[in-house]
């Protein structure tokens, strides 16, 4: 179940509280716009539907004009390099910030399922379990999986060792939804903004 | 009045006690708590608090907040960024679910050495609790979320500089290392082509003797001696004849005398079904095309030349030194004749003179189309295309004709050429002179299995 809290703000103000980064190039690097995506990959998994939620979310924060559409919201995740869509325009920084934003709601409206499939993962692991094995797990590692194979590029070393192990790809689910947690917060916008580009600023 | 702040989590309260230095005013909700008495911190099912005052409270909460980026980006915040001597440490457990809290003894905060396992649900609602504080601003608001992304250089997913420039330097030092051995290989030494070795193409149906004959003029000083031993079939004074006699030289001579000589033979040769493996002769051929000699080489027996139809080739009457002769090496290789000059060619035989002037090679082209056309057979039985080299005379009398493929060849006798030709029109007389005297205009003649007969010039 989904906790909807609509918070209109204007678009101008919520990009102005994430701080603009000195990057090279003043552009997101790869490895950003790849956390970015997966973030965003590890949100729909948690539910059947995820992209629709995410569309809504998107229309509620009033950035429609950045995140136009379906469309112009698949263009923004292929900048991740491992996309078999992948294209080499780099987002921008209020694209990035745009995207950040939704993460953060989309991952307050999920907080109380992230912390309950992380409870069951905890029992899980305490008990020497696959993770796998409890089925509300399985659920989200399913579609994790299946978005994953279909979306990205076989032909990438690090893709193709993922696909080749189920387990490691599910290590990546489990991981991700982890860092979820603590973007969904009350300073998770700025902790997820901010962690974004450890290891890129000058 | 000591303020307390609270502020709960499922699994961590985090309790802030302190005064204000605000004066006091009685419809102030909340006031400000501006200076920190104790900070302390629980966790559910874990009895020890975690307590202590300014210094030890903004230890932990840099500790906290930095570890917990640490965990969302996946990369380790070196202990610089924590500061000189913590207090509070957390670094990751013995699993990547578990996270380890240590707090360091100090006899200011009167804190034991203290080691707590959080799990990550414990962790976040640590942060979140610090966090609310954090955004609390009426206590302590000097203390407010600070966070900086770790610059470039704690990067750690780069690979060192060393490993990656390695792959490039041992790919340069290998390529030096090649090149230097090669460098110390000698050079290959360049031989000159000697112009004995030069065999050019025979007439097509001897085509596949060509590399045995090449082979062959240049063994020709190596068999010189084995030959002599093993002649046979010639008297002594005949032979010391022959060897005396001067060689002809001139390819285009030689390439007559020869085709000459394989037609003969092959017309001759009747019977090749005795012969199931190859016998080879050295034969002297005079400039009439006669055989004068022949010498069984290469392991040849007699008894096979008698299988052959030289014997009776052979011309016995000869009287004094031959002008001048030829030296052939023929092989009867089972089914098939071949024959090849025994010196090779010194040079590029020609057809001879030829009639250069279009006008009149255009007007002999028409006459020799109209003449084949007229004189072929009307059925035709053959299903491949027949080529030929016909050569004709100024006056349009065909002199000359040689097949270009093997169903010409084979076929030959499907044409009206053996009947046409008059080889003595062009001063090439068996028996006396086989070389045209005159001029002759060459012309490639098709008979296509269609009936159809093209004629155009000779361009080789």
């Amino acid at each position: 179940m989904t906790v909807s809290t609509p918070t209109p703000t204007t678009q101008p103000l919520i990009l102005q509280n994430l701080p603009d980064l000195k990057l090279p190039g003043n552009k997101c690097s790869l490895h950003t716009q790849q956390r970015i995506d997966l973030f965003l990959l590890a949100l729909e998994s948690l539910e059947l539907g995820g992209s629709e939620y995410m569309l809504a979310s998107a229309k509620e924060l009033e950035l429609q004009g950045i995140i136009k559409g379906r469309l112009n919201l698949w263009r923004l995740r292929c900048t991740n390099p491992w996309r078999k869509a992948h294209h080499r325009t780099p987002l921008t920084l209020t694209q990035a910030k745009s995207l950040a934003i939704l993460i953060h709601q989309r991952a307050k409206q999920l907080t109380i399922l992230i912390r309950n499939l992380l409870l069951a993962e905890q029992q899980m692991r305490e008990k020497n379990l696959p993770v796998g094995h409890h089925f509300r797990l399985s659920e989200y590692l399913d579609r994790f999986r299946s978005h994953f194979r279909s979306r990205m590029n076989a032909r990438r070393t690090k893709v193709a060792d993922y696909l080749a192990n189920e387990d490691e790809l599910d290590e990546l689910a489990m991981s991700l939804l982890n860092q979820l947690m603590f973007c969904s917060g009350t300073a998770g916008l700025q902790r997820l903004w901010i962690s974004l580009f450890d290891g890129e600023v000058v | 009045m000591s303020i307390r702040r609270q502020y709960s989590l499922p699994n961590c309260s985090l309790i802030v006690e302190g005064y204000s230095n605000e004066p006091e005013t009685p419809n102030n909700p909340r006031p400000l708590l501006s200076i920190l008495m104790n900070a302390e911190c629980r966790f559910v099912g874990i009895n020890q608090p975690i307590s202590g005052g300014k210094v030890f409270f903004e230890h932990f909460i840099k500790a906290v907040s930095l570890y917990t980026q640490h965990c969302l980006s996946g990369l380790s915040y070196p202990p610089e960024i924590y500061g000189d001597s913590p207090l509070v440490s957390l670094v990751p457990g013995k699993t990547s679910y578990l996270h380890s809290l240590k707090i360091k003894a100090d006899t200011e905060t009167q804190n034991n050495a203290l080691e707590v396992t959080l799990t990550t649900v414990q962790l976040f609602d640590l942060v979140e609790a610090i966090d609310q504080f954090f955004a609390d601003s009426r206590t302590l608001p000097e203390l407010c979320l600070e966070l900086q992304p770790l610059p470039r250089q704690y990067r750690g997913f780069d690979e060192p500089p060393v490993q990656k420039v390695a792959p490039l330097v041992l790919g340069f030092t290998g390529l030096a290392l090649v090149a230097s051995g090669f460098f110390l290989l000698p050079n290959p030494k360049v031989k000159e082509p000697e112009i004995a070795q030069q065999s050019p193409t025979p007439s097509p149906t001897a085509s596949s003797s060509s590399s045995p004959s090449s082979s062959s003029s240049s063994n020709s000083s190596s068999s010189l001696a084995s030959s002599e031993s093993s002649s046979s079939s010639s008297g002594d004074a005949l032979s010391e004849l022959i060897n005396n006699a001067p060689q002809i030289v001139d390819p285009t001579e030689l390439r007559y005398i020869q085709r000459y000589v394989f037609k003969n033979v092959n017309d001759a040769w009747q019977d090749r079904g005795d012969n199931n493996h190859k016998v080879s002769f050295r034969v002297a051929v005079g400039k009439d095309g006669s055989i004068l000699s022949y010498e069984p080489i290469n392991g040849t027996t007699n008894s096979d030349a008698e299988k052959t139809p030289l014997p009776q080739l052979k011309f016995d009457d000869i009287q004094g030194t031959p002008e001048s002769i030829a030296e052939f090496r023929v092989t009867f290789n089972q089914k098939v004749l071949q024959v090849s000059p025994w010196y090779g060619y010194q040079g590029k035989p020609t057809l001879g003179e030829r009639i250069s002037d279009p006008e009149k090679i255009a007007q002999l082209l028409k006459q020799l189309q109209t003449t084949l056309l007229d004189k072929k057979s009307s059925s035709v039985r053959f299903s491949r295309d027949l080529r030929y080299r016909v050569a004709v005379t100024e006056e349009g009398a065909i002199a000359d004709f040689e097949a270009d493929n093997r169903s010409a060849s084979d076929y030959l006798d499907q044409t009206p050429l053996p009947q046409l030709a008059k080889p003595e029109v062009a001063g090439i007389v068996a028996g006396k002179n086989l070389v045209p005297q005159v001029p002759l205009a060459q012309f490639k003649v098709i008979f296509r299995s269609n009936g159809a007969v093209e004629v155009s010039p000779w361009d080789q």
